[in-house]
């Protein structure tokens, strides 16, 4: 993959990978965090 | 100070209908309803600095409200104020001195002004006392639990349980 | 480097400075006050603009880039871990150490340590700690402006950098006003565009990244390989561990990084930073290694690696984009040492001064303590940097290393664990400095194959853990910590979407009011 050795490929992109997949794991887990645009836009 | 039963209370800009609308909207299924409200005490300061920058000083005025429970400073927004009898409503007394007050007030500014700043360069600030000013904070019940909405923001923060 | 490069590197700067005149001469007192005391959002975008902009500084644009020339594909061991630093920290702390730090009325992460861990001692040495250790960062910026300096000016080196001194130094004690406002969003924006453009400019003059590897392989094989130029990492997992951990964990030592928590609003806040910091680290994390590796074949002749990007820009940039971005880096490392002089000087004068020396200081003595401390850093500096420069990325990896080993068990066991205990902490704090910083100094990298960020990370949490559980009767935690650490779960049956707006800023009013009212209700 773009001439790299398989292990280095893996660095390459598998952490970026990761990081994607944590941070959809991470907004499911928070989804209840957003607030109701509604509510801050009365609020300032 | 309050005279003779009288309060300084900040203006409200959210009422008790206003927040339940704001509350009732973020929920279908639970009963919602204003119980009461409950004042707050905040010590208050305007404070007058005079911050050096390129050309020359500029003159910055920052309101500073000390909590009048637990002593924490914070910089504020303006604000406006109204006189009213003091009554039945639950009310938090405020527990620290005016000194303790000022010096909070004073350090509160100082830091938050010279940390935004990105200053080093000592700032003349000039505080000036405005009292005790009280802030109105609407409890509402949902369903079994407790919020209370900032009469002011409209901002919100639930309530620890309550034995009922 | 030309002279239209000047010429444009001077452009920028008028015109950074013309804006901020014009911001203060206009006055617009109120907005301008809205702005930058009531922290307003600004809006997602350049919020997250300028949440990022603090970690593009000398490390990013010499520290990576020469890592990168040096080793090759090795170097993505920093960035893998560095991706996702942003994420991981505002997920696993962010919202819980807002909350606990409005609870207890924090104004800085060191108070927000001695709050939690109740003890003089904790203030000490966490105070002595960050300040020896933000020394040696300020250090890498000033070696990076000055070399920057140097190269695009073609002055000599000693003379850069008294230059970059200089300017750093007037730039703290006239305050950073002018970047404050409106020159941040504009400074990362031009960063951004040039970085990207960099890298752009350098895969296509070597016709592609496919191209550039084979190349690379032609060169030198072990290039491409993980372990290393000349595999001398080979089977180094130990080493590995340290270079993922530094820039994922380490960071919680920072306290530019943790003051960051304690100024998010709501939780929401967390979840949309968390967002952005990701995106914007995916591409610009991995940029400049791989500026620096593709270099290998762009300036061969290079001699010092740190410099891999800025000549690569001077090299394949229009002179005028060169002056630009570069003015823009140049600004970016200055406005970073800037923040660190100052958080240095601020930790000495409260946390120290004021804390132990001098309760009764008066603002004016503060100033003249902080003052005193950015004087003497700044001219220690100087000197180190001047006679015998290390590389920038040693500077910040040896510092990241103690600093993280030192703060992260008690920064996460902070909000998370109830047992967490002063002695605990100030055991782990002591412990986790004292090994990373040994085990960089005694060199035992090369003996045991094993970074000084792993081997200290690993001791000072399992001191957390050992010391905590000795001494929990000696030394229990206080119960109104124990309450401010447990106040969300003894919420009653709210509906969640209520947590989610919760205003930490209201914590303490929230507090008080709910115990006023049962007590109200209790009289009837």
């Amino acid at each position: 993959m773009f001439g790299l050795p398989f292990e280095t490929a893996l660095l390459v992109f598998g952490f970026p990978v990761f990081w994607i997949l944590y941070m959809v794991v991470f907004l499911y887990v928070s989804r209840r965090w957003d607030r109701d645009s509604a509510t801050e836009d009365d609020a300032s | 100070m309050a005279r003779e039963g009288r309060l300084t209370i900040i203006r409200e800009r959210v009422d008790s209908t206003t927040a339940l609308q704001n509350v009732a909207g973020m929920t279908d299924d639970v009963a919602v309803v204003v119980e009461g409200s409950v004042l707050y005490p905040y010590i208050a300061f305007t404070a007058r600095c005079a911050v050096p920058t390129m050309i020359g000083k500029k003159e910055i005025t920052v309101d500073c409200l000390v909590d009048g429970v637990n002593g924490h400073g914070a910089t504020a927004d303006s604000f406006s104020t109204e006189q009213m009898v003091a009554c039945d409503e639950v009310r938090l007394q405020s527990k620290i001195t005016d000194g303790e007050a000022r010096r909070t007030a004073q350090r509160t500014v100082t830091h938050r002004l010279g940390k935004k700043l990105k200053l080093i360069a000592p700032f003349d600030v000039q505080l000036e006392a405005a009292g005790t000013v009280y802030k109105r904070f609407w409890i509402i019940r949902i369903g079994d639990g407790r919020i209370m909405a900032d009469s002011v923001t409209g901002n919100m923060h639930p309530l620890s349980a309550s034995a009922a | 480097m030309s002279g239209t490069v000047i010429f444009f590197l001077v452009l920028y700067y008028v015109v950074v400075l013309g804006i901020g005149y014009w911001a203060m001469r206009r006055g617009g007192g109120e907005d301008l006050e809205g702005y930058l005391l009531g922290g307003r959002q600004v809006g997602p975008i350049a919020t997250a603009l300028t949440l990022q902009s603090t970690s593009m500084s000398g490390y990013m644009f010499l520290g990576a880039g020469g890592l990168g020339f040096a080793q090759g594909y090795w170097a993505l061991w920093y960035a893998a871990g560095d991706i996702g630093g942003g994420l991981l920290n505002l997920s696993v702390i962010g919202r819980r150490m807002r909350k606990m730090s409005q609870m207890m009325g924090a104004l800085t992460s060191i108070e927000y340590l001695e709050k939690r861990y109740p003890s003089p001692a904790i203030r000490l040495v966490a105070g002595v700690l960050t300040i020896f250790l933000l020394g040696f960062y300020v250090l890498a910026q000033l070696i990076a402006g000055g070399k920057g300096m140097a190269l695009v000016t073609g002055i000599s080196y000693p003379l850069a950098l008294a230059i970059a001194v200089g300017i750093i130094l007037i730039y703290t004690f006239m305050g950073g006003y002018l970047a404050v406002a409106y020159t941040d969003f504009f400074q990362s924006l031009v960063m951004l565009v040039g970085v990207m453009w960099i890298l752009i400019a350098a895969l296509s003059e070597l016709g592609g990244l496919t191209a550039a590897n084979t190349a690379l392989s032609e060169l030198d094989p072990t290039l491409l390989s993980v372990w290393g130029r000349g595999l001398g990492f080979e089977g180094q997992w130990g080493v590995v561990a340290g270079a993922i951990l530094i820039f994922s964990v380490g960071y919680m030592g920072w306290p530019h990084v943790v003051t960051r928590h304690m100024a998010m609003s709501r939780p929401a806040t967390a979840r949309r930073a968390g967002f952005w910091a990701t995106i914007w680290s995916l591409f610009f994390v991995p940029a400049p290694y791989l500026v620096g590796i593709l270099a290998i074949l762009i300036l061969p002749g290079l001699d010092d690696p740190e410099m891999a990007i800025f000549q690569v820009a001077g090299q394949l940039l229009p002179a005028a984009v060169t002056g630009l971005v570069m003015a823009a880096i140049m600004a970016a490392i200055m406005s970073t040492a800037d923040s660190l002089l100052l958080q240095t000087g601020s930790i000495a004068s409260r946390d120290i001064y004021e804390r132990f020396i001098n309760p009764r200081a008066s603002e004016r003595q503060m100033v003249m303590v902080s003052r005193g401390l950015v004087v003497a850093v700044a001219v220690i500096g100087y000197v180190v940097a001047l006679v015998e420069p290390p590389t920038v990325f040693s500077i910040v990896i040896f510092a990241t290393s103690v600093l993280g080993s030192a703060f992260l068990p008690a920064y996460v066991c902070a909000v998370w664990w109830r047992k967490a205990n002063t002695p605990g902490a100030l055991a782990s704090m002591i412990v986790g400095a004292t090994v990373a910083f040994v085990w960089e100094y005694a060199g035992l990298v090369n003996t045991t194959e094993l970074h000084p960020m792993l081997t200290g990370v690993v001791s000072s949490t399992i001191t957390m853990i050992v010391v905590s559980l000795a001494t929990q009767t000696i030394s229990p935690v206080p119960a109104y910590i124990l309450d401010a650490m447990g106040v969300s779960s003894k919420v009653g049956p709210i509906p969640e979407r209520f947590l989610a707006a919760t205003e930490f800023d209201l914590a303490n009013e929230a507090a008080a009011v709910g115990k006023a009212i049962e007590e109200d209700s209790q009289d009837g």
